[in-house]
């Protein structure tokens, strides 16, 4: 199992935000960062860089996934840090728009708490490794 | 649709976050009708996420007068849209919404009954607490959501609730965590009942002991009596909070077994106030086992178990220790024995006012003072 240390949760639910503590309970001793909209989390990064994964809702006030995402692509920040988007089923536009500025994999709500962890598992192998292209949960 | 709630629309997805306020608060003068099909058009709008969280920004802002629409909004075919109407309902949280949120927790999609327990937790309101105690039989995200909701509502229903969810597996570990934020005094008896589940007895520990800290109390000791091995287990947790529950329930179990660990805990920097308050719960039960750790130890820790045992009211066994090889240890000695009256005591602290070490005759000066005695 990779060594998850440094997480950045970026969802505008507090539900979600508890729930991504449960599931992330196997990866003892990492810490979880939450931010409510792409603008909280972009303050939090400025901050902060050494996040091993981000978790990236898409429909968010203030700044959504998709914004972030675009701001990250447009100024070329914080490349090194994987973006999994968590998307649900239907909205596979927002899900290949945020692939096409750089995500580094999603998941479909609702998800077992097993398939965020081999998804995670998969991008902190690569992350070791040469670039690939994304990958989903389950794939 | 006039031409001004047009062209304040059309523009809302490209400005940014304060822009895009202050041409809401400029669209919400205009009448609802003028702007509310081109709102549910966005609600509808599966190509751009922009237009979309522009529609739901404006919705919430409206508040209840978008509620029909809202209400029609939750009837429509596609789930995303219905989801997305819940979601603007859990942003508004107005208790008006109730019969809306209600009907759709019994909608066919996950995602909205999640979004609509949410929405539930977040209007606070105990007329949701059947409601969601039903949701906690659903699957399990649902069922999550449900825990979360009951915690958020609170009070006697809502927690009565989340207790009866302990039992069913899907959600004893949210429910777990939730009483840990919102539970009360008769929370404790069922999180304690807890600490049998394997995997979850740190977690209901910890939920255990932040109801206490807050309220003040110290819990039964009978809920801990019986899981000492566990919590001596649990206090080498590489995890200090873990480590500090388990520290505390042994406290509050008052169990004698646990007076040698909580007299090693005393050389322990961060478990020293704790292994204190122990021992002290242990009442003069231990003071034996205190007597013979400053006889047999050697540390700096031994000052404290002096201290102990002067917490214990056992400051005639104190005087033993008057000629102690560590002046930290008389220095202890000295001040312990300015609260006791018998003739020993005055003969001891005087000939402690030769001690070569100014911090033991200081002590000793202090303790013969304050029992009215001369130096």
């Amino acid at each position: 199992m990779s060594v998850l240390k440094k997480l950045l949760v970026v969802d505008d639910s507090q539900l979600i935000h508890n729930m991504y503590r449960l599931v992330m309970n196997r990866y003892q001793g990492c810490k979880i960062s939450d931010a409510m909209n792409g603008l909280e989390a972009l303050d939090i990064l400025s901050k902060e860089r050494d996040f091993d994964i981000i978790l990236l809702d898409i429909n968010m006030p203030v700044m959504n996934g998709i914004q972030f995402m675009e701001k990250l692509h447009k100024e070329n920040l914080y490349r090194n840090i994987p973006i999994i988007v968590i998307s649900t089923e239907g909205r596979e536009e927002d899900t290949l728009r945020a692939l096409k500025l750089g995500a580094a994999g999603y998941v479909v709500k609702p998800f077992k708490p097993h398939m965020l962890h081999e998804l995670i598992e998969k991008i902190m192998a690569r992350k070791k490794g040469p670039a690939a292209s994304p990958v989903t949960a389950g794939a | 649709m006039t031409s001004q709630a047009q062209e304040i629309i059309g523009a809302l997805p490209k400005k940014d976050w304060p822009e895009r306020q202050r041409a809401i608060g400029q669209l919400l003068a205009c009448p609802e009708h003028d702007f509310i099909g081109e709102l549910e058009k966005g609600i509808r709008n599966h190509d751009d996420a922009d237009v979309r969280n522009a529609a739901m920004e404006v919705y919430k802002a409206l508040g209840s007068r978008g509620f029909a629409s809202l209400s029609a909004l939750l009837k429509d075919g596609d789930h995303e849209v219905r989801l997305f109407a819940v979601n603007v309902l859990c942003g508004i949280a107005d208790p008006v919404s109730l019969p809306l949120l209600s009907a759709a927790m019994q909608d066919g999609d996950v995602n909205v009954r999640v979004a609509a327990a949410e929405a539930l937790g977040r209007i606070r309101d105990v007329r949701s607490v059947p409601i969601l105690g039903k949701a906690v039989h659903d699957e399990p995200w649902v069922a999550m959501a449900a825990v979360n909701a009951l915690a958020e509502i609170g009070g006697g229903d809502a927690l009565g609730m989340l207790c009866s969810c302990l039992g069913i597996e899907s959600c004893r570990e949210l429910a777990i965590s939730a009483l840990g934020n919102a539970g009360d005094l008769d929370s404790i008896e069922y999180l304690a009942a807890c600490l049998d589940y394997e995997g979850l007895c740190e977690l209901a520990l910890k939920a255990t002991v932040r109801i206490a800290e807050r309220h003040g109390t110290r819990p039964q000791p009978e809920y801990f009596m019986h899981y000492m091995p566990k919590l001596m287990e649990m206090v080498k947790s590489p995890d200090p909070e873990s480590k500090k529950a388990a520290i505390r329930a042994i406290c509050w179990s008052r169990n004698i077994a646990a007076q040698q660990w909580l007299i090693d805990a005393m050389a322990d920097k961060d478990l020293q106030e704790y292994a204190m308050e122990g021992l002290q719960q242990l009442g003069k039960r231990a003071a034996p086992g205190v007597i013979d750790a400053i006889r047999n130890s050697s540390g700096p820790h031994r000052r404290l178990l002096v201290k102990a045992l002067d917490m214990l009211g056992e400051q005639p066994a104190l005087l033993q220790f008057a000629g102690d090889a560590d002046p930290k240890v008389r220095a202890e000695v000295a001040l312990a024995l300015g609260v006791v009256r018998i003739p020993r005591a005055v003969q001891v602290l005087r000939s402690l006012m030769d001690d070569p070490e100014e911090e033991v005759r200081s002590a000793a000066r202090k303790s013969l003072s304050s029992i009215g005695e001369s130096c």
